[in-house]
């Protein structure tokens, strides 16, 4: 079954990049929005595909003692990190690419704030160690 | 997944440059630049749907 997926999900992308190809010469905003579309529906197919194994990795996760809210921590971290990706990747096809770095910062800011209780714990955790 | 979104827009896109050409050489610039427009909208209105689905699969795959 994903073998077939496999086949689809590179005949799309082929197809989305000759047709943004044709555009490209044309119509230079058309050829941007068939190529942000290709990577929508790409991107929509990986999640897809990758979602079983997501699911796997949380059970395996919730046998840990307090793993499972630390892995729902790295979820979001993940989830996060693609959003921000995907809409970087976006801005620096259509040519701006100071906006995709304002935006990958904005991305590692949260990050930085979901890790944050995460650190408190380790940092409560080595104080303790220590005796302070 | 709908790769007739993806004809469909391209099929926008070469509708938008012959009736542009076309229109530039009537000597209607005004015209042609707001069918470019009209269809720049009508294919982000397309695309802003589409990414509101991946980010709600984001949303449910990542637990956001």
């Amino acid at each position: 079954m994903s073998a077939m997926e496999i086949v689809r999900i590179a005949a799309v992308g082929v197809v989305g990049a000759l047709l943004a190809l044709t555009l490209r010469e044309e119509k230079k905003e058309f050829a941007v929005a068939v190529a942000i579309l290709t990577g929508l529906l790409l991107t929509v197919e990986i999640l897809r595909l990758v979602a079983p194994v997501v699911t796997f990795a949380q059970d395996l996760a919730g046998k840990l003692q307090g793993g499972a809210e630390y892995f729902k921590v790295l979820l979001k971290c993940i989830g996060v990190c693609y959003i921000c990706h995907f809409a970087a990747e976006l801005c620096t096809d259509s040519g701006e690419s100071a906006m995709a770095s304002r935006i990958e910062l904005a991305g590692k800011a949260t990050v930085m704030l979901l890790a944050l209780p995460l650190l408190r714990d380790l940092a409560e955790l080595s104080f303790g160690l220590m005796g302070l | 997944m709908q790769i007739d979104f993806i004809f469909k827009i391209a099929a926008i896109g070469i509708l938008v440059a012959v009736l542009n050409q076309v229109l530039i050489r009537a000597g209607r610039e005004e015209q042609a630049m707001m069918t470019t427009l009209a269809g720049i909208i009508v294919v982000l209105t397309m695309i802003v749907k589409e990414i509101s689905t991946l980010f709600s699969t984001i949303r449910s795959v990542f637990g956001l």
